[in-house]
């Protein structure tokens, strides 16, 4: 079995001792989840119709882009396709507090077994769904997952990495395989890279709120947890007396559909207005975490060693 | 090389399908007796009932397992605690057919996890033992050799990690040969003999290749002894509530999503503290699971830090690795020693 192959990877271990802008110890990217919940073919035309959908685009939306603005934060959105059509005014209302809109599928939908000429088709028509709302082609692609997914990584087929790479994105916006931005390689061969940015579910909220969801699940509450797993990780990046920070990337993502009132707002609120507040913290969108990640980690500079494609000699499987 | 199971392939193959069935369920792998208990046949004690000498019993296959009664530790250790790594990064997720982004995770552990895992041993000199697939040290060779240097320990945990559905399409043959592969691999790494085992080889096999000890089941809290055929190893039990990927990894071989509850650290720290004072009260044994992919986030380290230090400070802890551990009760208590 080859280890490496038919999926994604980067180098063998992740470079240290980062830099970050402005004397920051740290980074923390906010992403806002702009999709709903949709069927395994992602977001139909009656699942903009919920009541979570109308309270996600009415009432959270316009509460999340209030409090970002005023602790100064510039977001990441991924949105799918189809809610930038549908929701052209919230998309728009995003757009003008100077927020970062990237791309996130054509309607959410699992794309793990589609044909690559399907897939490509879909990429281009998200693409062009974006670019007339906003007057630019989106630099970042997500795959988030959906809350009711089977794993929690989100979903790719054995071609998006490399369709990605042929549109030219500049970075993709979810891989576990670091905490800090990450070249994803498809080729040993080639020396095309894609970055990617780092996302984990344990910082995710909608494994933590109303989970597992109905029907099947317990509606389960456990936002507290996750805010404390933001902190400990915001502290454990940026370090103690006793013991110095890790450095890294914490990637905070949240969802407008499960989050806006009461006890989840408020546990936004705290976090939002921290990360504004430390000076060791900065708060780049993905677009510009990508750009730094450039300046200090170009793609030239990864070393992709021949030996972690191969099979070893000697093996038995 | 003809070979047949112990107690035929058919036996055989229904030992590992009810240890499948026990992982599956989400309890400790258990070795020995308690696995038997959980087999259709073992329910009962038609072997335990007879055999019973307080402290062994014998299962219905002829294995028995004998506990250790007063086990006393080294002058000056009150307590033992084993920190094990299962370095698994993403074989496992692979060989479990995990959605590429999901395996990504695993590939967070080789590249960034193993080592704040390292560090954070070494800077509190906690006496690690690895367990690792032999093919880890292809796809990651800096960190294992890294380990190495350190003067950590190297321990068998299967030639590349393969699935349920696959162990049992195994013969005995070829897992002799993923073992003999992965000591090979391992032993010319360190340099030192490999005397541990987590993996689901047969007894014999483990000790006719030198194996001194296994490390999962817990048909008691100490370390005890499993013996077969006049063959014995030391087992260094393993609770299910001090492994990692419990709190930490959703989906764990492939587990439902109605069974996720991704914990913070803090939580977990408190959970093993608790354990571990009950453990040093009582001159006990506590051995900590930790996977590279779930167990190296950052907020996880810095809570193992602040763990290992807490432990101690409570005094008289032996942060041993399982080889300490193993020889010291093969030296002073093994089957059939007098005294
Ligand atoms: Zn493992």
């Amino acid at each position: 079995m080859g280890w490496k192959a038919g999926y994604t990877f980067s180098d063998e271990r992740s470079p240290t001792q980062l830099r970050w802008p402005n004397h920051a110890v740290c980074a923390v990217s906010v992403v806002v989840d702009l999709s709903v919940p949709g069927g395994s073919d992602g977001i139909r035309p009656a699942d903009l119709e919920t009541t979570e959908a109308r309270y996600a685009f009415d009432v959270s939306l316009p509460r999340i882009l209030a409090l970002l603005e005023q602790n100064g934060i510039r977001a990441t959105f991924p949105v799918p396709a189809v809610i930038a059509q549908s929701e052209s005014l919230s998309v728009e209302r995003v757009i003008s507090r100077g927020h970062e809109i990237a791309a996130h599928g054509l309607r959410h939908e699992d794309v793990t077994a589609l044909a690559r000429p399907d897939e490509a088709a879909r990429m281009d028509q998200t693409i062009d769904a974006l670019s007339a709302l906003t007057g630019r082609r989106p630099a970042g692609w997500y795959s988030l997952a959906r809350q009711k997914d089977r794993f929690p990584g989100g979903s790719i087929s054995a071609n998006t990495i490399d369709l990605l790479m042929g549109k030219g994105f500049k970075y993709f916006g979810n891989s576990q395989a670091d905490d800090v931005p990450h070249y994803l390689v498809t080729d040993p061969r080639r020396p095309r890279k894609l970055l990617a940015l780092p996302y984990s579910y344990s910082c995710d909220d909608q494994f933590f709120v109303s989970f597992p969801p109905r029907p099947g699940g317990t509606n389960i509450e456990r936002i507290l947890t996750l805010e404390s797993i933001w902190n400990e990780e915001l502290e454990a990046m940026i370090g103690t007396e006793e013991r110095p920070g890790f450095n890294r990337v914490v990637t905070a993502v949240i969802h407008p559909y499960l989050n806006g009132w009461g006890h989840r707002l408020r546990v936004l609120e705290r976090f939002l207005r921290k990360i504004s507040r430390r000076k060791e913290v900065w708060v780049p969108t993905g677009s510009e975490l990508a750009s730094h990640w450039f300046s200090i980690n170009p793609p030239e500079s990864i070393e992709i060693r021949k030996s972690l494609w191969r099979d070893a000699p000697g093996k038995v499987d | 090389m003809k070979s047949t199971w112990p107690g035929g392939r058919g036996s055989r193959v229904q030992w590992v399908l009810s240890r499948r069935a026990l992982l599956g369920a989400g309890m400790t792998l258990a070795a020995g007796g308690a696995l038997a208990a959980a087999s259709p046949s073992g329910i009962g004690g038609r072997g335990s009932g007879s055999d019973l000498l307080g402290n062994a019993y014998r299962m219905s296959s002829g294995r028995v397992v004998s506990r250790i009664p007063d086990l006393k530790w080294p002058e000056g250790v009150r307590c033992v605690v084993n920190v094990t790594l299962d370095y698994d990064a993403q074989m496992a997720r692979v060989s479990n057919k995990e959605p590429r982004l999901e395996a990504t995770e695993g590939e967070f552990g080789g590249r960034v996890g193993i080592w704040r895992l390292l560090d954070v041993c070494s800077e509190n000199d906690v006496g690690l033992t690895l367990f690792l697939p032999g093919r880890i040290a292809d796809l990651y060779p800096s960190s294992v050799q890294e380990a190495a240097r350190r003067g950590f320990e190297f321990a068998d945990h299967s030639w590349d990690h393969p699935a349920w559905a696959e162990i049992v399409t195994l013969d005995r043959d070829q897992q002799r040969e993923h073992l003999r592969l992965t000591m090979e691999r391992l032993q010319s790494i360190s340099g030192k003999p490999v005397i541990g085992s987590r993996w689901f080889y047969a007894l014999e096999d483990l000790v006719d290749n030198g194996i001194l000890y296994e490390s999962m089941g817990l048909a008691d809290d100490m370390p005890y002894f499993v013996t077969e055929q006049d063959r014995s190893v030391v087992v260094l039990p393993l609770g299910v509530e001090h492994n990692d990927a419990m709190y930490w990894k959703f989906a764990w071989l492939r587990s439902e999503p109605q069974g996720q509850r991704i914990a913070d650290a803090q939580s977990v720290g408190k959970i093993w503290l608790e354990a571990f004072r009950e453990v040093h009260e009582r001159g006990g044994y506590l051995n900590i699971l930790l996977h590279d992919a779930v167990g190296g986030r950052a907020s996880r380290v810095a809570m193992l830090d602040k763990l290992f230090k807490e432990m101690r400070n409570a005094g008289g802890v032996w942060f041993a690795t399982c080889g300490d551990v193993a020889r010291y009760c093969h030296e002073n208590y093994a089957p059939g020693r007098s005294g």
